[in-house]
C-alpha cells in the first residue's frame, strides 16, 4: 500500500495525515479532489488549532518511490500516536469527525439486521468479506458522525489485512485513543469496543466458512442478547 | 371522555384532551403561559437554584475546561453535604449490623436505620413504616412485586396493563412473570398529546385485569399521569396498581394514601440520596399475604433443615444485611428535601420546566417529545429531543467535550417508546431544584453552537 500525502493550508501543530490516505482506502484515488468544509472552531485556551482547511479542493499526491507494507499493529500504533498528539478531548472528537467524512459510501442494501453492531448507543452496520487472496475487507456505516469516525479509523487499520491480524487487535490497544466516552471501562456506549468486536467476529465467521485454522481463540462479546418471549427465555 | 374529574394532587389538573399539539410542537401561545408563570417569582429574590447550589459540592467543578452544567438529573441526582456528612458520620461513629446485635453501636445503627424507614413513610404519607420495604433500587422493588405478589396472584389469562412509555424495569420483570404464569401484557399507546392515552387505559381495564403498572411522571415525555383516577378505575374491577414514582417523588408532593396506590416504588439516588437503596411501598394487607422474594438471614422466623417460617413485613422482604448507611443517607436526603419543602421545589421546577421548553423551542429543526405545556398540561422539568440530521449521541458528546454540559443520549431505558416515536435514540436534558435559569441559558447557547458545528459538516 502506498501512502499518499495531502497538502493543506498549513497548521504547524497538526500531525500530517500521512498515514491515512492510501489507494486501497480510496480505490479511485490518484488525483482525488477532496472538498473539506471550513471548520468553524473556537480553540480552547491552551489547545492547539485543529487542522484548518480551506474549502477549496485539495490535490492528493503520491510521493514517488515510497512504498512500504504496514501491518495492522503498526497502523494501530500510528493511529494511537496521532490521537495522543491531540491533548484536548474535543480535538480528538473533531479529528474523528474529519475521518467520518471520508468513510466510503455504504450501500443501503447492506443495512441489514445481521450487519448491525450490537450494544451500541448509535446504529452501526459493519459488513465484511474475504477476497481470493484471503485478505479481509470491511465497509461500515452509522447514523452518528462520531461512530462513523470510529468505523473509518478501524477500517483503515484493518482493511486488507490477514484475518489473524484482525482477530488479534485488542480493545486495550484502542483504549489509548481515548475519544468520546471517557475512561477505558467496558460500557454499553463504548462504540470502539463494540465495532472492533463485531469486525473480529465477522472475520472469524468468514474464516470459519473457509475452514482456515485460527490461532487466536474467539472472544465472547460482552453483551449477549437473551430473548424473553411467551415461548420461553 | 372523562368530565369533571380532577386529580387531588396540587398543581396537576386532569389532562385536557382538547389541547391539540403541533409538530414541531411549539406554538406562540405557549409564551403567554410561561410569562404568567414567571410573574410568580418575585423580582430580585434569590431563586431556589441559587440558594441551594452551595450545598452541592460536586456542581462546582470544571469539566474539559468548562464549568460543569449538570442536566442529567433524571438519571441520577446530586447529593447535598448533609447527606454526605450523614454517610460519613455513620461509618465513622456507629457502623454496625442492624437488628441482631445487642451492643451500643448495633442499637444505634438499628435505631437510625428504622428512623430512616419512618422518614420515608412520612415523606410519602404511608400510614405505617411497616409498609416501607428497603430494596437496592426501584428496579429491585418492582421485581419484588413481580416475583412475590405476581407469581402468587397471576394465572393464565390474567391481564397486566402497562403503557408503552414505561421504563424497562417496569416492563421486563412482567414479561418474565407473564411467561411463567400465562398472564397477558397489554399496552396502552400514546394519545395526540404524546402522553399515554388515559381513555384507552380506562377502556382496557376489565374483569380480567389483575394489575396496572404505570409511571407517575415519564422520564422521556415529561408527562404526568392522573394516578388517582387510574386507581379508582382499577379498584372498581379488583385490580391492583403499581406506581413507578421514580421521577415524581424527588420533584413533587406524593401522597400514597391520597393516591390510594397499592404499590409504589422509588429510588434514593434520584432524590438526593445515595445509590444502593430504594424502597417499595406496599399496603399492609398486601404485604402480609406475599411470600418472600429473596431468602436468607433477617427475613426468617425459624429455620429447620426441611423448612423455614418467615418474618412479618417489612423484614420478610429484606434478606441479608441491608444498605444500612445508605438508608440512613436516604433519611438525611429526606430531611434536606423536607427542609426546603416539596411544594416549593415543585413550583420552582415548574417554572424551570417551562423556561427550558420555551428556550429549546428556539433551536431550529428541533423536535421535543411529550406534551406541550399549557394551563392544563404540566410537564416535568425534563425534555427529550432530537435535532434533525444530527445524532443525539454526537450532540451529547460535543456538548460534554466542548462545553462541559452533561445531558443524556440514548433510549433512556424506554426502547418501546422510542420505537413508537420512530427514533432510535433521543437526547435528554433533565433538571432538579439546584439548577438555575443560567444553567438552561448555558445549555441552549452550547446546543446552538453544537448544532452549527455539525451542520457545517453537511
Amino acid at each position: 500500500m502506498t501512502p499518499l500525502s495531502i497538502t493543506t493550508t498549513p497548521s504547524p501543530s497538526t500531525l500530517p495525515l500521512l498515514y491515512f490516505f492510501d489507494k486501497h482506502y480510496f480505490p479511485t484515488a490518484q488525483n482525488v479532489r477532496l472538498k473539506l468544509p471550513r471548520l468553524n472552531i473556537r480553540p480552547k485556551s491552551g489547545s492547539r488549532d485543529f487542522l484548518v482547511v480551506s474549502s477549496c479542493s485539495t490535490k492528493v499526491q503520491t510521493p514517488s518511490g515510497a512504498t512500504y507494507k504496514q501491518g495492522v499493529s503498526d497502523k494501530v500504533k500510528l493511529l494511537v500516536s496521532e490521537f495522543k498528539s491531540l491533548t484536548e478531548p474535543i480535538d480528538r472528537v473533531k479529528r474523528l469527525l474529519f475521518y467520518a467524512a471520508m468513510l466510503a459510501p455504504f450501500d443501503e442494501s447492506a443495512r441489514l439486521p445481521e450487519n448491525r453492531v450490537k450494544g451500541c448507543a448509535t446504529q452501526v452496520w459493519v459488513d465484511a468479506r474475504i477476497d481470493k487472496n484471503g485478505k479481509v475487507w470491511f465497509r461500515a456505516d452509522s447514523d452518528s458522525e462520531i461512530s462513523k469516525g470510529f468505523c473509518s479509523c478501524l477500517i483503515w487499520v484493518m482493511d486488507g489485512a490477514d484475518p489473524e491480524e484482525v482477530i488479534g487487535v485488542t480493545a486495550e490497544e484502542l483504549a489509548e485513543l481515548n475519544v468520546g466516552v471517557h475512561g477505558k471501562v467496558q460500557s454499553r456506549v463504548n462504540t470502539w469496543q463494540n465495532v472492533l468486536i463485531s469486525m473480529r467476529d465477522r472475520t472469524a465467521a468468514l474464516v470459519a466458512e473457509r475452514h482456515v485454522k485460527l490461532t487466536h481463540p474467539l472472544r465472547r462479546p460482552p453483551f449477549s442478547s437473551v430473548l424473553v418471549s411467551s415461548d420461553g427465555i | 371522555m372523562v368530565e369533571g374529574v380532577f386529580v387531588k394532587l396540587p398543581s396537576f389538573p386532569f389532562l385536557n384532551p382538547a389541547v391539540s399539539p403541533s409538530f414541531p410542537n411549539c406554538r406562540l401561545g405557549f409564551r403567554r403561559f410561561s410569562a404568567s408563570l414567571s410573574a410568580v417569582v418575585k423580582e430580585g429574590s434569590v431563586s431556589l437554584g441559587h440558594s441551594t447550589r452551595p450545598d452541592f459540592p460536586i456542581l462546582h467543578q470544571e469539566v474539559n475546561g468548562s464549568k460543569l452544567v449538570y442536566l442529567d438529573n433524571a438519571a441520577t441526582s446530586q447529593k447535598p453535604t448533609a447527606v454526605l456528612k450523614a454517610l460519613q458520620n455513620y461509618y465513622e461513629t456507629y457502623n454496625s449490623n442492624v437488628h441482631r446485635g445487642i451492643h451500643y453501636l448495633s442499637a444505634k445503627a438499628t435505631d437510625e436505620y428504622e428512623l430512616a424507614r419512618k422518614k420515608v413513610a412520612a415523606f410519602i404519607n404511608a400510614s405505617d413504616s411497616t409498609e416501607i420495604v428497603f430494596t437496592r433500587n426501584a428496579t429491585e422493588a418492582i421485581n419484588l412485586v413481580a416475583y412475590s405478589w405476581g407469581l402468587s396472584n397471576l394465572r393464565a389469562g390474567s391481564e397486566i396493563i402497562l403503557s408503552i412509555a414505561e421504563h424497562h424495569s417496569a416492563i421486563v420483570p412482567w414479561q418474565t412473570i407473564a411467561q411463567k404464569t400465562g398472564a397477558i401484557l397489554r399496552f396502552v399507546s400514546l394519545d395526540e398529546n404524546e402522553v399515554p392515552d388515559v381513555e384507552e387505559l380506562r377502556g382496557m381495564i376489565s374483569e380480567r385485569t389483575e394489575l396496572v403498572v404505570v409511571h407517575h411522571v415519564s422520564n422521556v415525555l415529561g408527562s404526568v399521569l392522573p394516578i388517582e383516577n387510574i386507581v379508582i378505575w382499577a379498584h372498581a374491577v379488583g385490580a391492583k396498581v403499581l406506581v413507578d414514582a421514580c421521577q415524581s417523588v424527588p420533584h413533587m408532593v406524593v401522597d400514597v394514601q391520597g393516591l390510594d396506590a397499592d404499590f409504589l416504588v422509588a429510588s434514593s439516588h434520584k432524590m438526593c440520596g445515595p445509590t444502593g437503596v430504594g424502597f417499595l411501598f406496599g399496603k399492609s394487607n398486601l404485604l402480609l399475604d406475599m411470600p418472600p422474594f429473596l431468602g436468607g438471614g433477617e427475613m426468617i422466623s425459624e429455620v429447620f433443615l426441611d423448612h423455614s417460617t418467615y418474618a412479618e413485613p417489612p423484614s420478610r422482604f429484606e434478606a441479608g444485611t441491608p444498605a444500612i448507611g445508605e438508608a440512613i443517607g436516604l433519611g438525611a436526603a429526606i430531611d434536606y428535601l423536607s427542609g426546603i419543602g416539596m411544594q416549593k421545589i415543585h413550583d420552582y421546577e415548574m417554572e424551570l420546566a417551562n423556561y427550558l421548553y420555551e428556550k429549546l423551542c428556539s433551536v431550529p429543526n428541533i423536535r421535543i417529545y411529550g406534551p406541550k405545556p399549557s394551563d392544563n398540561i404540566h410537564r416535568a422539568a425534563l425534555c427529550s429531543f432530537n435535532v434533525e440530521n444530527i445524532h443525539p449521541t454526537d450532540l451529547a458528546t460535543f456538548l460534554d467535550q466542548q462545553h462541559g454540559v452533561a445531558i443524556r443520549s440514548g433510549h433512556h431505558c424506554a426502547q418501546p417508546l422510542h420505537r413508537h416515536l420512530g427514533v432510535n435514540a433521543s437526547a435528554r436534558a433533565s433538571l432538579h431544584f439546584y439548577n438555575t435559569r443560567e444553567d438552561v441559558d448555558e445549555f441552549i447557547r452550547s446546543l446552538d453552537d453544537t448544532v452549527s458545528f455539525f451542520n457545517s459538516f453537511k
